[in-house]
């Protein structure tokens, strides 16, 4: 029989919030129940204000719940913003046992993994120097090498990953890997990035509304929610969409493939129709419009910009139409989604994350017969190969 | 290396009993919190560490010119200089502990909304960092003393009267910032209370003054500012001066005020990372 590292029983959590000036009760957390694996890595995920924060701040002991418990065996860390409690006048290696500390280390532990500390964040030669003078990278690494170098039962992870820069964000992975694989550590792991979760989680708990929708395998629960989320894209054209993010003012009232009864295939030309409108601005220029193309794993692949592509649309009216257009489409066969963008004058309008969802089939785009050889959806890069000797 | 420590987490929140328990299972923490306040306090500045010599002489003479030389209050034919800083050195520490850990949880929001710690522990080192300057007035006192061949055997009195305006400070200082977590408008009269809180207590002047000027009958009423009571024995003990009975009281209401101050500052951390 598995050991149970966490059991939540029942949890409901209310907070008071004030809209419009009247009082209302928010449910975040409306009676979660499960058992939490212990020496596992467990993945919490859902849309934003699904719970799953809430839940973490219970776990952490941040928050105290409205109803229900939770029973905790062996001593828990959070890491629920790293670099917690970093003064800018301290020097790294000060800030290293302060934040230490406050995590919960005893002098002693981080005297013995100082050195650790140091060499996993890269900043030994700045270890004595205040870290405002720190770049905003070195400060993160920094901080995220004291909670990393942590030795909890239970370490809650909330987002961590969403800094630093690649190579430095696989270097948490492995680490939070390390901690349950060889330490036998529990961990609870909060993201929104799917191929983080499927990479790294034993189990997936899905949270929507403040209830549990799914728990299990990594692979079907983040499948299942991903495919809920397309189904919420697809239903909507752009032009209904209400949960738009951005200054307002203009809008994309258009976002749809050209020919959109047949299949997008890799190699084959296409085309984006897109339509905006500009409502609450006296003088219309620089309309920039920037669509960000992710993969169904939500991991970030490129960006569609007319600034980019250098053709800025300076001159034009406060209605119009557009095309993005490929003479090859350099998308290999997977599922995609677009995060659509709105800039005039400089101000970002309007925002629609998961504007447009859609799949691309198999094709040949290096016209040799051959595709890309790993099967996660991915682009296309022309190359070009001369043999000198 | 693996703890099979089991929590649970309810509604309920945590006890006294709990938190002072946590409080003593964290010396790290707030030593961690103590030194940084130090490193910080004086970061950036030329003169440093003198700084915490120079603020006392500086009040000092203050109080010199203006109690000495221009109301020329007697003070129990003491030497003024040893008179007022037995009790500025007092008043100090208990003005920094109680404004600092009233304030505190407000100014450490940010952090106590990320991540939990025994809150009890960020009040605690306040009282802690308040000993720095607390040791550097007392080795002036201790100087002047000598000086005026006043013998130091009264000072053995000393870590009861300090240990009491600890009490005393953390106690109100805890019961302000629970109450400042749903209303600030307390952070902004603490300045003016202690100011006037000041003029109240006999740093300056002898208990005697206030005594007279309010009367026999209502004399007690001195008391109930805890720091005139302690003031009043810690200079019966140094000085070999008479000093009330009543004083005494002062010295057990400050156990008295610590417990409230923990009783308001537990039941607001239930609800601290919701409000602040």
């Amino acid at each position: 029989m598995e050991e149970i590292g966490i059991h939540i029983k029942n949890l409901a959590k209310e907070y008071e919030i004030s809209k419009e000036g009247r009082k209302q009760k928010f449910q975040a957390l409306r009676g979660v129940s499960c058992k939490i694996k212990r020496g596992k890595i467990t993945g919490i995920i859902g849309s934003n204000g699904s719970g799953k924060s809430t839940m973490l701040k219970i776990l952490s002991r941040i928050t105290y719940p409205t109803s229900g418990s939770v029973e905790i065996i062996g001593n828990v860390a959070s890491l629920l913003e790293v670099g917690t409690g970093f003064h800018p006048e301290l020097s790294g290696r000060q800030n290293i046992f302060l934040n230490g500390s406050i995590l919960g280390m005893s002098r002693a532990e981080i005297k013995s993994k100082f050195d650790d500390i140091v060499s996993f964040s890269g900043v030994a030669d700045f270890i004595d120097t205040p870290v405002k003078h720190y770049s905003s990278g070195m400060y993160v690494r920094l901080a995220f090498s004291v909670a990393a170098n942590l030795t909890p039962d239970i370490l809650l992870v909330d987002e961590v990953l969403a800094v630093g820069d690649a190579t430095f964000q696989q270097k948490c992975l492995d680490k939070m890997n390390d901690a349950s694989m060889k330490d036998h550590r529990t961990v609870v792991f909060v993201s929104h990035n799917m191929s983080a979760v499927r990479q790294l989680c034993d189990e997936v708990i899905w949270l929507k509304n403040g209830q549990i929708v799914q728990i299990g395998n990594p692979d079907e629960v983040t499948a299942a929610y991903l495919q809920s989320m397309d189904i919420l894209s697809k239903e909507q054209p752009i032009n209904l969409r209400t949960d738009r993010k951005g200054a307002g003012g203009a809008k994309i009232t258009k976002l749809q493939w050209q020919n959109q009864d047949e299949l997008l295939q890799s190699g084959l030309p296409a085309a984006i129709d897109i339509e905006y409108e500009v409502t609450e601005m006296q003088k219309v220029a620089n309309v920039n419009f920037r669509l960000n193309v992710f993969n169904d794993n939500g991991e970030y692949l490129t960006s569609l910009s007319n600034q980019i592509a250098n053709v800025p649309f300076q001159q034009v009216a406060a209605k119009g139409s557009c095309v993005c257009s490929f003479d090859r489409l350099p998308l290999a066969e997977g599922s995609y989604y677009i995060t659509a963008n709105l800039f005039v004058n400089g101000i970002k309008c309007d925002r629609v994350e998961r504007a447009l969802s859609f799949k691309v089939i198999q094709g040949d785009y290096y016209g040799s017969g051959l595709t890309n050889f790993k099967d996660s959806p991915g682009i296309y890069i022309d190359q070009d190969w001369k043999y000198l000797n | 290396m693996k703890s099979n420590t089991k929590t649970v987490i309810t509604s309920k929140g945590s006890s006294i009993g709990n938190s002072l328990l946590e409080l003593w299972r964290s010396p790290a923490l707030i030593r961690a919190f103590a030194s940084r306040d130090l490193n910080v306090r004086y970061a950036q500045t030329y003169l440093g560490f003198i700084w915490s010599v120079i603020q006392p002489l500086f009040g000092l003479s203050t109080l010199f010119i203006l109690f000495n030389k221009i109301a020329g209050i007697p003070t129990d034919g003491i030497p003024f200089l040893a008179f007022a800083l037995s009790g500025l050195i007092f008043w100090n520490y208990f003005n920094y502990v109680l404004s600092q850990s009233a304030g505190a949880m407000v100014a450490m929001q940010a952090m106590v909304k990320k991540i939990y710690l025994p809150r009890l522990s960020i009040p605690t080192a306040k009282a802690l960092v308040g000993l720095v300057d607390y040791a550097v007035g007392l080795l002036m006192l201790i100087a002047i003393c000598i000086y005026y061949n006043i013998s130091l055997v009264g000072m053995l009195i000393l870590p009861v009267i300090l240990i009491c305006t600890a009490m005393a400070a953390l106690g109100i200082g805890l019961t302000i910032s629970a109450i400042s977590l749903r209303y600030r408008d307390v952070q902004q009269i603490i300045p003016f209370a202690l100011q006037l809180l000041f003029f109240l207590t006999p740093v300056a002047y002898p208990t005697a003054l206030l005594s007279s000027l309010i009367g026999e009958n209502w004399k007690w009423m001195v008391y109930l500012n805890p720091i005139a009571g302690m003031l009043e024995i810690f200079r019966g003990f140094l000085f070999e001066t008479p000093y009330s009975t009543l004083a005494w009281g002062s010295l057990i209401l400050t156990p008295m005020l610590l417990l409230i101050g923990l009783w308001s500052f537990v039941r607001a951390d239930k609800k601290m990372a919701d409000i602040v």
